[in-house]
């Protein structure tokens, strides 16, 4: 399979089928970015498509000698994080649709409390309503080392910062989390037992 | 171990990331706090939230082509040519819009520094051919008429030394180049020039500028010059003699019967000067003033400038005897006879009057 960093050199010829090749490869992971930092899948794929135009005009800017993916889902961060900035008036964030993952408790523990049962999908949906209320960094970093399962280093060649930097903007952003999801769950009386108020 | 340490390290239990020394009290404690697995279950929850990519929808079948729609209506961007090549990476940069309005100025100054100086030039040579020509604009910029006059005379002298292909009006001369008016055409003395046997230096001598209060004089030179067949702006100008020995002040000067008398004096050696110019035309019509008859116009001279009279009663005076020259200058336009005389051996008075040259104010 032909290396990213040759797609590049063909669409710096103006081979589009390179380009396109290169939109193949990383549309999802693109689209995934934009779509946790949004939460709207329209406005994900405005984005989605805003970002490879970027890509397309600053692909002359790209160094040859490194590797195209951190480079690309940087430029998806910051241009997602850009909308979101000239969007703040949008106040409805929201997932499209709710989630039903396949819940495992965690072993030796009662984790088949009915109490929990019932909460479970809604404590969902509660977390990722507390997600979109992050601020946009927080917000990037979670998508990155948890949606797309980046390691520190990749997020921290991402972001452009170290990698230790990366571990505290992450625990940071846990708390964060932590802080809104009690938050909203104390206001419509999920798992009240998590305050010790 | 705490509450506050399971809190601590419940994403690291997690993410199976404990150490076995601290699972094993990490799971005691959970055992029996039931706040603590409430939290451990919430951060469970919260990690597959996080990690779950069943919510992440499909992007939609033509996302591809709707991108390569905007590409392509974006038009020809410079990233579809090579950079690092060499390749149009000149023509990407000159075509963005900064970089043509900065093209634009620099152009713009570098044509003005190429033009104006040339178009300087162009009005000074203007000019000197004008003085040449004895078309001074005195009735346009009657203020500068003497700046531009001898502005013209540096240039011409100038222009004099590239060339050297004017030859010398006489023999005897030297000091500053200046123009001389004679025989139709402007030529140009050297300083190169051989002063015959002694240096007299020579300087300028400008009449209304010397004498205060002689203005008027300038009205009565228009009035008698308006009588002759020459233009409206040449009228104004008046002839004065240029290059005398330095020393000479002009004491006096007029116009009677349409001749230019100046009257000079140098007073370390009490030797007075008197140079009268005559219009040629003038000279002829008048007639009864017998230009060419040195003797006649030595008499009208003495005449009229009693100072140099040999009877005066001047104890210093060097020459008794009033010795003049005559000699016949001018431009293609008015021609004039100059006659010098004064108080001094008549090699002298030569070589002053063949140094002399006439200007125009």
């Amino acid at each position: 399979m032909i290396s990213d960093e040759m797609l590049v050199e063909q669409t710096l010829t103006g081979d589009i089928s390179a380009f396109e090749e290169i939109v193949n490869r990383y549309k999802n992971s693109v689209f995934a970015i934009a779509y946790r930092m949004t939460g709207q899948y329209q406005e994900a794929e405005d984005i989605s498509q805003d970002i490879f135009i970027n890509l397309y005009e600053k692909m002359y800017q790209f160094d040859g000698n490194k590797k195209l993916s951190p480079w690309i889902h940087r430029i998806a961060v910051n241009t997602s994080i850009s909308a979101l900035r000239k969007k703040k008036n949008m106040v409805s964030l929201s997932f499209d649709e709710a989630f039903v993952p396949n819940y495992e408790a965690f072993s030796g523990f009662d984790m088949h409390n009915p109490q929990f049962q019932v909460e479970s999908k809604e404590l969902k949906a509660e977390i990722n309503a507390a997600i979109m209320e992050l601020p946009e960094s927080y917000r990037a970093v979670i998508t990155l080392r948890y949606q797309m399962d980046f390691n520190n280093q990749e997020i921290a060649g991402i972001l452009g910062t170290s990698r230790d930097n990366v571990e505290v903007r992450i625990h940071r952003a846990r708390k964060a989390l932590r802080r809104v999801i009690l938050k909203r769950c104390q206001e419509r009386g999920i798992i009240n037992e998590l305050s010790r108020d | 171990m705490n509450c506050q340490e399971i809190e601590k390290y419940c994403l690291d239990y997690c993410d199976n990331n404990l150490s076995s020394e601290l699972r094993r009290p990490f799971e005691e404690h959970l055992e029996q706090c039931k706040h603590c697995r409430n939290l451990l279950y919430l951060t469970g929850m919260e990690n597959e939230v996080l990690a779950d990519p069943v919510d992440i929808p499909a992007l939609a079948p033509d996302f591809n082509a709707r991108l390569l729609d905007r590409i392509q209506a974006h038009g020809p961007l410079y990233p579809n040519e090579k950079v690092k090549s060499g390749g149009q990476f000149h023509e990407y940069l000159f075509n963005r819009p900064y970089v043509k309005r900065s093209w634009a100025l620099l152009v713009a100054a570098l044509l003005l520094v190429l033009l104006i100086p040339p178009i300087l030039n162009q009005d000074s040579n203007n000019n000197r051919q004008l003085a040449g020509n004895n078309t001074l604009q005195t009735q346009i910029l009657p203020q500068q008429s003497n700046l531009m006059e001898k502005a013209s005379l540096d240039k011409a002298h100038d222009e004099y030394l590239k060339q050297e292909t004017i030859q010398p009006q006489s023999d005897s001369t030297g000091g500053d180049s200046t123009p001389v008016y004679g025989d139709g055409e402007v030529r140009y003395k050297s300083s190169k020039q051989e002063i015959p046997e002694q240096e007299i230096p020579l300087a300028v001598h400008e009449p209304d500028e010397l004498i205060p209060g002689n203005g008027s004089s300038r009205e009565v030179g228009k009035s008698n010059l308006s009588s002759r067949s020459i233009t409206n702006h040449q009228e104004e100008l008046k002839p004065y003699p240029e290059n005398l020995p330095v020393g000479y002040e002009l004491v006096q000067n007029n116009v009677s019967n349409g001749q230019y008398i100046y009257q000079y004096r140098e007073n370390t050696t009490n030797t007075e000067l008197n140079i009268i110019i005559t219009p040629l035309d003038q000279q002829i019509s008048a007639g009864s003033m017998g230009a060419a008859d040195s003797a006649a116009v030595k008499t009208s001279a003495a005449e009229s400038c009693p100072i140099l009279d040999p009877n005066t009663e001047d104890p210093v005076s060097p020459a008794a005897v009033l010795n003049s020259s005559n000699k016949h200058i001018g431009s293609a336009d008015v021609a004039y006879n100059l006659m010098v005389s004064g108080n001094l051996p008549q090699e002298k008075i030569d070589f002053i009057a063949s140094s002399i040259t006439l200007g125009k104010k």
